[in-house]
C-alpha cells in the first residue's frame, strides 16, 4: 500500500508535467490522467486503456459490470465513452488532433475504440471544454 | 450547480417510455440528471490512478 499524498490524488494533475512528455506515447499516458476523471454510473470506471505508439486502445473492463442494475451494458459502455470524451477534450487543450475510432476490430467485443493522437487538425470546441474536467462536481 | 445521475428509471422499458413521452422526444432516453444547488462535497469522488488502469 503505497502512502496517499496530495500528489497521488487523480485530481490533482499538474499541467506544466505534458511538457515534459515527449513522444506521442508519453504524451497519450499523460492525457489518461484526464480520461480517468470522467464519471461513471456509480463509479465503476469501468475501463481499461493501452498505450500504442501513437495514441491509447480504450477497452471495457466487464469484471466492473453491474449485472442487476445494468444487465445489458449500456450504462457501462456510455461510461467508458465519458472516458473517451475526457480523454478527446484533454488531446484538444494540449495542441492535438485526436482520431478516435469505435469497435476497430469486430471479433475483440471489450476493444471499444483505438485513438491516434497526432499533430493535425486541433478541435477547439472540444478543447474549450477543458475546464469542466476539473471544475464539475467531481461525481 | 451540481448534478446527479438519477438513472434507474431508464433501465426499466415502461419508465422510459413514460419519459420519453413527459420530454416529448422521439429518441430514446439514455441518460436521466438531477440538477440542482446545492453544498459543495466535502471530498472528491474517488477515482483510480492511471497506473491502476492500464493494460499489461
Amino acid at each position: 500500500m503505497e502512502d496517499y499524498n496530495a500528489r497521488a490524488t487523480p485530481w490533482m494533475i499538474d499541467e506544466a508535467d505534458f511538457a515534459s512528455s515527449h513522444s506521442l506515447k508519453d504524451k497519450a499516458k499523460f492525457l489518461l490522467s484526464y480520461a480517468v476523471l470522467a464519471p461513471s454510473g456509480h463509479n465503476t470506471q469501468p475501463w481499461q486503456f493501452g498505450l500504442t505508439d501513437d495514441g491509447v486502445l480504450v477497452y471495457a473492463d466487464y469484471s466492473r459490470r453491474l449485472p442487476v442494475a445494468n444487465p445489458d451494458d449500456r450504462e457501462l459502455i456510455m461510461s467508458v465513452a465519458t472516458a473517451i470524451t475526457n480523454l478527446r477534450i484533454a488531446a484538444a487543450h494540449f495542441g492535438l488532433a485526436c482520431d478516435v475510432r469505435y469497435l476497430p476490430e469486430s471479433d475483440k467485443k471489450d476493444l471499444l475504440a483505438s485513438v491516434r493522437l497526432s499533430e493535425g487538425q486541433v478541435d477547439h470546441q472540444m478543447a474549450d471544454l477543458f475546464p469542466a474536467i476539473l471544475t464539475s462536481s467531481r461525481s | 450547480m451540481f448534478y446527479s445521475f438519477f438513472n434507474l428509471p431508464v433501465e426499466l422499458d415502461d419508465l422510459r417510455a413514460k419519459i420519453k413521452s413527459l420530454a416529448g422526444i422521439d429518441d430514446e432516453p439514455q441518460l436521466l440528471l438531477r440538477i440542482g444547488y446545492g453544498a459543495a462535497p466535502k471530498m472528491d469522488s474517488p477515482r483510480r490512478l492511471v497506473k491502476d488502469v492500464l493494460k499489461g
